[in-house]
């Protein structure tokens, strides 16, 4: 691989430090030693949403992010894959991780190979990753990694199996590591990107034959429509406008050559 | 350039009194602020439309209808019509109504409504808002321009010779802006009409205002309408003006910091440093509005939301008196040297009359009793084909 692997690490523990973070940290160095160790470059960012708490309830307000805010996300798109870890509440992520969710696009997850951890003060909540947090992944369409990470306060101090109820946390953690890494090197990322491309032409071609006019039978069955592309100002790679500023159909199709 | 303000109506509490206006109280400030506004020197006063509580805004034309018979120059714009809801045979009637009895100072910015609710008021599907823009607007354009009109659409009864009246005041449509915040689609559409395109950014960051007017450009030059820094351009504004900028931020505060909108978000601070709100001495709106134009180009209308949140009557008047008599002189001044000849002035009526009678000759307005050909040589066999 020629260009560094890049994991987005999500901690959305509330206090500092937090135990939160320390599981974030040791499945961030997990994921990345069974990366290397199989020749691949990595590149570790890690993110504590608290310090973006305000940005984030701001988002859900304003519907725009604030410059911090904005890049966070620009990392999130451009993340291989995203490590996201959470402490358990009242039998769910936590309020900040939940927010973070929703005031970020739902499409920036969409394909996105991701880790899950969370934490909880005993290890009666362990399964709540795959109860309140699976879930929500599989509903945003993310490659999720099958080994998920609990870790409740007994689980950091144990080192063998005698001590804790399952595997030791350091084991758990390299096989999901290792999970994330062969994830990664099968190119799962990458696969789902190019499936996405595919179906955002699909759609715009849908909307087409939604979107007719009154006599505008021909608009939508000519070949995809995607925006400017038509004309030759692709968005996607040409002008210098955001994606998502051209999700539209051209009018003169809609019009029926108007 | 064109300078106004613009109104939704809105009744909101004071909140540093708990004051609430009656819906008549309401409507009554509204027409004082537009009178004010022609004699401070401002161009255009916008009203909105809405369908619920808390706005008292339901029938823009009968309330701009009334100002214009008290004003002289001032231009009645809308902010915005319900272009989805609305049957577009009663918006071309209404609007050219309005146009006859104010001389031809009306225009209008057509929009798809931010409240869902509204779709159902009006027996339309909020899930088709875009598709009832394209098709009551196509609609709505050859009502203007056609004097008998064969229809057929998706979503209303087919017409069949109608002819919607009055014509239009000297034969010219009113000029149609487009509003969009978020929608491409919209921008599309402006662009493909050549109509303008009015972004009400107040509540949006310049790197997405950028892009928006950007889009439309863009388009307006792919269809042919001129060159892309042609293209007819409207930007949204707001401001809190005091001498001091901070006699300004502690007045304002408690009415940001409650307002529907943006209470409980993001700081005063946070917010006017994200969007185009400017809370400050009359200097510091002007040098913050100085720079919209390297943002988005040199552009042709700057309206500017002044009496909301709950801001006591007595206050709005104040400010729309500061904007037009120590912003907007400066920010008129400025703009206008720095746009280059080739790029238009907002159409207004006479405009748009001259620039046809160049081109077609003279409109003669006599009366057409009958109504199967008029100056556009179009008949009513020919608008089926389209």
């Amino acid at each position: 691989m020629s260009a560094p692997i890049r994991l987005l690490v999500l901690s959305a523990g509330l206090s500092t430090p937090s135990s939160t973070r320390m599981l974030a940290d040791v499945l961030s160095r997990a994921s990345a030693d069974a990366l290397e160790s199989r020749g691949a470059q990595v590149e570790v960012r890690t993110v504590e949403l608290r310090e973006l708490a305000h940005d984030i309830t701001d988002m859900m307000l304003t519907r725009f992010p604030s410059q911090r805010l904005a890049d966070v996300i620009s990392a999130l798109t451009q993340a291989d894959a995203v490590i996201a870890v959470t402490p358990i509440f009242n039998v769910g992520p936590s309020g900040l991780a939940k927010s973070f969710l929703d005031a970020v696009d739902r499409e920036l997850w969409t394909g996105k190979p991701v880790l899950l951890g969370a934490t909880a003060g005993t290890s009666r909540h362990s399964l709540a990753i795959d109860y309140a947090i699976r879930p929500t992944f599989g509903y945003l369409r993310s490659e999720v990694v099958p080994t998920a990470v609990f870790a409740s306060s007994a689980d950091f101090g144990a080192t063998s199996p005698d001590e804790a109820d399952e595997q030791p946390l350091a084991v758990r953690a390299r096989r999901a590591g290792a999970e994330l890494a062969t994830m990664l090197l099968a190119g799962v990322g990458e696969a789902a990107e190019s499936a996405i491309e595919h179906e955002d032409q699909g759609q715009a071609a849908g909307q087409g034959q939604g979107r007719q006019a009154p006599q505008a039978g021909q608009a939508g069955q000519d070949q995809a429509i995607t925006g400017p592309a038509a004309d030759g100002g692709d968005a996607r790679t040409g002008s210098s406008l955001d994606p998502e500023f051209s999700d539209f159909v051209p009018m003169d199709r809609l019009l029926g050559g108007k | 350039m064109q300078f106004g303000i613009f109104s939704i109506a809105d009744i909101t509490p004071d909140p540093t009194t708990g004051r609430v206006p009656t819906e008549h109280e309401r409507l009554l400030t509204i027409v004082e602020q537009a009178k004010l506004a022609e004699q401070v020197g401002l161009d255009v006063f916008a009203l909105g439309e809405h369908h619920n509580p808390p706005f008292v805004t339901s029938s823009p034309t009968t309330t701009l209808a009334y100002i214009g018979a008290q004003t002289e120059k001032l231009i009645l714009s809308t902010a915005t019509t319900l272009i989805t809801t609305n049957d577009p045979v009663k918006i071309a009637e209404d609007y050219a109504m309005l146009q006859h009895l104010t001389g031809g100072r009306v225009d209008l910015v057509m929009g798809r409504g931010n409240t869902g609710p509204v779709y159902p008021w009006f027996g339309q599907d909020i899930r088709t808002g875009l598709e009832l823009a394209i098709e009551n607007y196509e609609l709505l354009h050859r009502l203007w321009r056609e004097d008998v009109v064969n229809w057929e659409g998706q979503f209303r009864t087919p017409l069949q010779q109608f002819t919607s009246t009055p014509r239009p005041l000297d034969g010219v449509a009113p000029f149609v802006w487009h509003g969009s915040i978020r929608s491409p689609q919209i921008a599309e559409q402006a662009a493909c009409y050549g109509d303008g395109f009015l972004h009400n950014n107040i509540f949006w960051p310049i790197t997405h205002t950028r892009q928006m007017v950007q889009l439309y450009r863009e388009r307006y030059e792919h269809y042919g309408h001129g060159k892309a820094h042609q293209a007819i351009v409207g930007l949204g504004g707001q401001a809190f003006m005091r001498k001091s900028s901070q006699a300004a931020v502690a007045e304002f505060r408690p009415y940001f910091d409650n307002a529907p909108v943006y209470g409980g978000g993001p700081s005063l601070e946070d917010f006017t440093a994200q969007t185009p709100l400017t809370v400050g001495s009359p200097e510091q709106v002007i040098e913050r509005y100085l720079t919209m134009a390297d943002e988005v180009g040199d552009y042709q209308r700057q309206l500017f939301l002044m009496d909301h949140a709950g801001l006591p009557q007595k206050t709005v008047l104040e400010q729309i008196e500061l904007l037009g008599t120590e912003v907007v002189p400066v920010l008129r001044r400025e703009l206008d040297a720095r746009r280059p000849a080739d790029v238009p002035d907002a159409p207004t009526h006479a405009a748009m009359v001259a620039a046809r009678d160049a081109e077609q000759g003279r409109f003669d307005p006599s009366y057409r009793f009958e109504t199967g050909d008029n100056w556009t040589g179009l008949r009513a066999g020919d608008s089926s084909q389209r």
